[in-house]
């Protein structure tokens, strides 16, 4: 097979308002067509099952919203950066839409393999309620720990390593966190985990929910 | 509004969100059409002919088409907790707000689900207790061809093709509001006016306006002071300038098919007597393959789907179907799209075909000859020999196929045990041939049987034929279960419980519309969903009619009674029926009318050149 010059789009997208509540596997096959309906010169996978060559990043949560979602095409031939903006966003509805394009020749590393952290914003429910000072107790003892064991069904893990910070926000209600989480495939830590965690570490027993999940970005 | 946080906590939410690429929303449009599909949306949105309604209703300026699906339990739950309608994806009106509520009828266990969503959506289900202002609703789909168990719900039906006939109806509703002034301002006269004007299309069934006389044990519609007689079903003639919907709304979740569809020709006349849609749609209109090859390339340009789906009751039998598929895939080549043909007969032409376009992705191939012995093939016209059958999968296997899916019927009229025992038979001889077709691959090799009772429907050659009893349909499949017992056979049958229902409401009277209600006021809901049906909270509603579950679907009809379905006329004449039935129990066979001598089934009558290339419809 002969090598040809292949050229990679990097986008990074939103997912927000109600489209939130679709599927990894729904938003990778609705940019899939949009990609297809855009026209743009992306790559197949060679073989019987022919697949668009487009990678994802870690999903999100159902229900949670990304500012800064990314994903990497193949292309087969160059094109300039706003063209791909500009003809794939005109196949996506604003909750869907693209953010930025950059394309270069695809050698090295993806974007998607850089990815070390991802930076998450969450409004809280606790039920019994909780001030700020309880929560931003718990997220200071995060922070002091050296280790955290959490356990998830049977298997006790430290996760103290996926947690680069985390702090409470500054409004009573809704409580507001901020956290930096790990996000490659080796350290990766979920919100959800996250807030088990914290449940633990509070001055008196709630549970904690979250009701609106934001991944602002992913950091290399 | 709905609260969006209930979506957090039910399954699948994406079903239920808005905004898919090609929705369309018209919120200051003059009519609102609710376009609903009594099953859930993964199901729903595979509806081709919903998808080509929407396109129609469309295109008319004034008009919304705003689709409706049936919300899972758990949604369900939640809307009636918050005390929400069911309401319209699109500008999530509720259906009590639209200005027609139109269903399809597919299946008939999905029935009690419409009830459900109109009063799910705050339309009294009953059309008697409805008032002036509250919407028409309609109903369509090969379910209206015997409307009588749905009579009592349904202020009209649509009978036949519907690209015409809701176009014309949406026409004259646009009239009537200026008439009569706005629907929501209607009282009980103008309603009643609305009505009468709307029954004057062709192919619209008021059962309102007829009355109802006993005959021989069934309710017979006949005139009635506002009663127009016998509804003749409409039929588009021309598929090439028919309206179809290259730009259809793409779902954001996946749905049970997920691709795009491509009509290549509606109808079918091999004439197999059991099958409903073959008499139903007939006759047979095809497309061209250059009009095939301009609708793929917008489908792929406006839908971005990774696989186009080739739509017939029969895709090998398009007359030029070779080229229908060199030339969509030449109209999609470098897309990334595969192709798919389902609905395949039983023949090694068919998996030629498969072959040439399986080139991208591969599932298995399907045959149905349906019955196990060739005395019985010829009863229910299935022109189909043993040897075509193993011939077929033998070209399968060498072609490179691992699976095979095979589908049965059993109780079918005239059947005796040996018909039963042959089935067993020729299933295992279908394994062998494989085994040996296969070769070193043999342990790779699956055989998928889906085995169903075979279930009587309203104008169909078989429709004066009762369903097998229970007990014989449960013997047959203990023997068979018996007999069959290659590991790579995989036997399954579809409930015998849902088939009874299923046939004691397709040949019922109007009286089966108080079971479906009764089965609905004990929780009948999503009944095609083996997990929801109940078979004897319908057992008890049903014998709310006076004769049981067994009694209504097992029944044998004289040939010579009135039926509660005269009243709705789809072409084929009753004598055809008739002649075919006679024919059917002498083991004589009929071949397609497309390869030789008419059989004067009646179509001819209304369709000029009806065998021909481009069928030509008389005006009524």
């Amino acid at each position: 097979m002969s090598e040809v010059v292949r050229w990679r789009a990097t986008i990074t997208y939103r997912k927000t308002g109600r489209l939130r509540y679709l599927g990894h596997l729904d938003v990778a096959r609705a940019m899939e067509r949009a990609v297809r309906r855009a026209a743009l010169p992306v790559a197949y996978s060679e073989g019987y099952n022919q697949r668009m060559r487009l990678s994802f990043g870690p999903p999100l949560p159902l229900g949670a919203e990304g500012e800064g979602e990314i994903v990497v095409a193949t292309l087969t031939a160059k094109l300039p950066e706003s063209e791909v903006l500009w003809r794939l966003g005109a196949q996506l509805p604003a909750d869907l839409g693209v953010v930025t394009v950059t394309v270069e020749p695809a050698a090295g590393p993806t974007a998607l393999n850089l990815i070390r952290t991802a930076l998450w914003r969450m409004q809280l429910a606790a039920e019994p309620s909780l001030t700020r000072g309880e929560l931003a107790q718990a997220a200071a003892a995060v922070m002091s720990a050296q280790q955290l064991a959490l356990r998830d069904n049977d298997k006790v893990t430290d996760v103290r390593q996926g947690i680069v910070y985390v702090e409470a926000g500054s409004r009573e209600a809704p409580l507001e966190l901020t956290a930096l989480l790990g996000a490659s495939g080796h350290n990766y830590l979920s919100p959800d985990k996250l807030l088990r965690l914290l449940e633990s570490l509070l001055p008196r027993p709630a549970t904690l929910r979250w009701t609106r999940l934001v991944r602002v970005r992913f950091e290399t | 509004m709905l609260a969006d946080d209930v979506l957090l906590h039910v399954e699948t939410p994406g079903r239920y969100v808005d905004g898919e690429i090609n929705a369309v929303a018209k919120p200051h449009a003059k009519v609102r059409l609710a376009l609903c599909y009594p099953d859930v949306y993964q199901v729903g949105m595979d509806h081709l002919g919903t998808l080509i309604l929407y396109h129609v209703a469309n295109s008319r300026e004034e008009v919304a088409a705003e689709r409706c699906f049936a919300p899972w339990p758990d949604f369900a739950r939640a809307l009636r907790e918050l005390g929400q309608p069911l309401a319209t994806l699109e500008t999530r009106t509720p259906l009590r707000d639209c200005d027609l509520v139109g269903f399809t009828l597919q299946y008939e266990l999905t029935y009690p689900t419409l009830l459900a969503m109109l009063e799910m959506g705050g339309v009294p289900a009953r059309a008697t207790e409805r008032r002036g202002s509250e919407p028409i609703v309609i109903a369509g789909g090969p379910g209206a061809t015997n409307p009588e168990p749905l009579a009592p719900f349904v202020d009209l039906f649509c009978i036949g093709d519907g690209e015409e006939l809701l176009d014309e109806l949406l026409a004259r509703f646009e009239d009537l509001q200026e008439e009569l002034g706005p629907r929501r301002k209607w009282g009980p006269k103008q309603r009643e006016a609305a009505l009468g004007a709307l029954a004057e299309i062709e192919g619209v069934y008021w059962p309102a306006a007829y009355e109802l006389e006993e005959v021989e044990g069934h309710l017979i519609p006949r005139g009635g002071l506002r009663a127009k007689g016998q509804v003749t079903a409409r039929l588009v003639g021309n598929l090439e300038s028919a309206p179809f919907p290259t730009a259809p709304p793409v779902p954001w979740v996946e749905t049970v098919h997920n691709r795009g569809q491509l009509e290549i020709a509606r109808g079918c006349t091999r004439g197999c007597r059991f099958c409903h849609a073959g008499m139903f749609y007939r006759p047979v209109r095809e497309r061209s393959p250059q009009t095939l090859a301009k609708q793929a390339a917008e489908l792929v340009n406006n839908t971005g789907y990774e696989e186009l789906s080739l739509v017939a009751l029969n895709c090998p039998d398009h007359r030029h179907i070779e080229q229908v598929i060199e030339a969509v895939q030449k109209a999609v080549m470098g897309r990334g799209v595969s192709l798919g043909l389902p609905s395949l007969r039983v023949d090694s032409f068919s998996v030629q075909l498969a072959r040439k376009i399986a080139q991208v992705r591969r599932g298995g191939m399907t045959f149905a000859p349906e019955a196990g012995t060739q005395r019985l093939r010829d009863v229910i016209n299935k022109n189909v020999t043993e040897q075509d059958l193993l011939t077929a999968v033998e070209a399968a296997f060498a072609a490179g196929w691992l699976t095979v899916k095979l589908y049965f019927m059993i109780g079918l009229p005239t059947e005796t045990q040996e018909d039963v025992a042959e089935i067993g038979r020729l299933i295992n001889h279908v394994a062998s041939t494989g085994r040996t077709a296969l070769g070193r691959k043999a342990g790779r090799m699956q055989i998928n049987v889906s085995l169903a009772a075979f279930n009587p429907k309203p104008h169909t050659p078989f429709q004066w034929c009762g369903q097998a009893p229970r007990e014989y349909l449960e013997e047959a499949r203990a023997r068979l279960r018996q007999t069959v017992r290659d590991p790579a056979v995989r036997l399954s049958f579809h409930d015998f419980g849902q088939s009874l229902v299923e046939a004691a409401i397709s040949r019922g009277d109007r009286r089966i519309g108080r079971a479906i209600e009764a089965a609905r006021r004990a929780g009948a809901y999503l009944d095609a969903w083996g997990e929801f049906f109940d078979l004897s909270r319908w057992q008890e509603a049903l014998s709310q009619t006076g004769r049981t579950a067994q009694e209504w679907a097992c029944r044998h009809i004289p040939v010579d009674a009135p039926l509660p379905w005269d009243i709705i006329h789809l072409g084929v004449t009753k004598q055809f029926l008739a002649l075919e039935y006679e024919k059917a129990l002498k083991g004589q066979t009929t071949p397609d009318c497309r390869e030789g001598k008419c059989h004067s089934c009646g179509v001819s009558r209304r369709v000029i050149g009806c065998r021909g290339v481009l069928p030509e419809v008389l005006e009524a």
